[in-house]
């Protein structure tokens, strides 16, 4: 039956992932906090959370602000970190689903910024911006926000 | 020698200073000091304040920063309130050569203007789509075979009409509630993964299954309402999402007819697994549609499809596949494919599909695998090569003895 071999083949690559995913290392440390404008209630977040409202899938906060996600620029190291611990995509995968994005549901990346000022800046600025920057870089024209299970 | 001691002598006699004299200098280089010291200080005084103006002052780096930031908070206090018009599009051309009646062809294969625009809850998104791909009617009629299948064996030459038309292949509006209920109105594509995602940038191969547009319609005009349940599970989340939809039928030019007739409907059911951050993905869904379908005798009659399908991803390996089985007039027809894909670095891909498509309704059973690679120096560009080889079965709906047969397709594909 040729569904079989259909299934045969799925079943194989499946099993072939399965193995792949034994060796997956653990993520270091992060370097980077999650910054929202100081009048943002919100106060913890979880991965997932995350991860909608910078795939702009979550598009309000529940003070009925329009969520504004703000990324660093693409060659940035605090962009790469973010990237990977926390929407488990390298830049690139990140820069491929954008494409796909804009194309099916007509929706753009986030805005990019190139330095801690300019990230501080905007999220002071726009009560509905959430950001990372740099640890020991955030004053207190932002908000610190906690992310449950972020190494 | 004693006249020159005595001239020196005199010398120094009338080179010689008084006392009050050298107190009188000793006077003026104290002023000059004192003064000196006050310039010094008000030197000093300056220098800081130079100091301090250049620790406030900017680069010039800092100051094209400052401005786009205030540019880009501008920008996004617009899109919140008014919205923002986006505008893309993606071109594809393509080059297939094989073994079977179609001819080597080049093919200006899509053209698509995408417009969309977000307004708080609203979303509005168009897609203007042109085709040009080269249209061979002659091989229709010298097969003398009345069921459409030459022309699709052409891929997807079938898609609109080919010669260069323009025809709008998305327009909706959508009004997202929340995450549990949205409405989507208007012209919009078919829920299924590959139907959603069939643009060239998106897929790896430069063809569709040969089995997509027998099973699933590929596209619907009614209303859909769609909506997911997430719960986080560790790192990832477990999620449950649906699809409902009413439309009309799947019939050219949606005639009389098919206005008059009863409207068609599906609904869709996908999972999300948790992933255990080990997986980048890992969801399944199942499709059922319950509509009418056009015969080539421009008859309606009904039609029952479902379908289940299921993408894996974990680094650089995903697997992809799709099976669906529809049945009209007591006639079962079925198709599926199977596509594991590599990342081999950043801008390679390389993959392989099998797929097959069992129909009595077009006289078609054939089975094909492709292999190919993906070149993709940027996300939005793609330069895309395969092999394929297509072999017909035996079966009792099928009335000629066809030949396996063998190809290359290659395509260019740009996103903007």
């Amino acid at each position: 039956m040729p569904v079989w071999r259909a299934v045969r083949v799925w079943m194989t690559g499946a099993a072939v992932l399965a193995l792949a995913s034994t060796s997956a290392p653990a993520a270091p440390t992060s370097q980077f906090r999650i910054i929202v404008h100081r009048e943002n209630p919100v106060t913890l977040l979880t991965i997932p959370e995350l991860q909608r409202m910078f795939r702009k899938q979550t598009r309000m906060w529940p003070n009925g602000e329009s969520v504004v996600p703000v990324d660093w620029d693409a060659t940035s190291p605090v962009r790469e970190d973010f990237s990977e611990k926390v929407l488990r995509r390298s830049v690139r995968e990140m820069a491929e689903f954008w494409v796909q994005q804009s194309i099916t549901q007509g929706l753009t990346p986030p805005t990019t910024l190139r330095s801690t000022r300019a990230i501080l800046r905007f999220v002071a600025s726009v009560p509905g911006a959430i950001a990372y920057a740099p640890a020991g870089e955030v004053d207190a024209t932002v908000k610190k926000v906690d992310v449950k299970g972020l190494p | 020698m004693t006249c020159r001691f005595r001239l020196v002598g005199v010398v120094v006699a009338l080179m010689a200073t008084p006392a009050w004299a050298q107190q009188d200098d000793v006077a003026r280089l104290r002023a000059e000091l004192q003064r000196q010291q006050v310039v010094i200080a008000e030197l000093l005084q300056r220098l800081d304040q130079l100091e301090k103006k250049q620790a406030g002052a900017a680069t010039r780096d800092e100051v094209t920063q400052e401005a786009e930031t205030q540019q880009e908070v501008v920008n996004s206090l617009r899109e919140s309130l008014l919205g923002r018009v986006n505008l893309g599009g993606y071109y594809n051309f393509r080059f297939a050569a094989d073994s079977s009646e179609t001819p080597v062809s080049f093919q200006q294969h899509h053209l698509g203007l995408l417009l969309s625009k977000q307004l708080r809850r609203f979303n509005f998104h168009m897609e203007l789509e042109l085709q040009n791909v080269p249209h061979h009617p002659e091989l229709r009629a010298e097969s003398g075979d009345e069921a459409p299948h030459l022309e699709e064996e052409a891929g997807e030459a079938s898609d609109i009409s080919g010669e260069g038309q323009v025809a709008v292949e998305n327009a909706w509006m959508e009004y997202n509630h929340n995450r549990f209920l949205n409405v989507r109105v208007g012209k919009q594509l078919a829920p299924q993964y590959w139907w959603q995602n069939h643009y060239p940038n998106l897929t790896l191969s430069t063809d569709q299954p040969i089995y997509l547009r027998e099973l699933f319609p590929p596209e619907l005009i009614g209303v859909m309402a769609h909506g997911n349940v997430t719960r986080a599970s560790g790192e990832s989340e477990f999620g449950i999402g649906y699809k409902l939809y009413l439309s009309n039928n799947q019939f050219e030019g949606n005639s009389q007819r098919d206005l008059r007739d009863a409207k068609s409907w599906g609904g869709r059911v996908q999972v999300k697994l948790p992933t255990g951050g080990a997986l980048k993905r890992f969801d399944m869904a199942a499709d059922l549609y319950r509509g009418r379908i056009a015969l080539v005798t421009q008859e309606l009659v009904d039609d029952h499809v479902y379908g289940v399908e299921s993408q894996v991803e974990i680094d650089r390996f995903q697997v992809q596949g799709e099976y669906a089985r529809g049945r009209t007039l007591g006639q079962t027809r079925y198709g599926y494919y199977v596509q594991p894909a590599v990342r081999m670095r950043d801008d390679w891909l390389a993959f392989y599909r099998v797929e097959q498509l069992d129909s009595p309704r077009i006289h078609r059973a054939e089975v094909r695998h492709l292999g190919g690679v993906n070149f993709r120096p940027y996300p939005q560009i793609a330069v895309k090569a395969e092999f394929y080889r297509a072999v017909p079965q035996a079966r009792p709906f099928v009335e000629h003895d066809e030949r396996p047969y063998r190809g290359f397709a290659a395509a260019a594909v740009f996103f903007f």
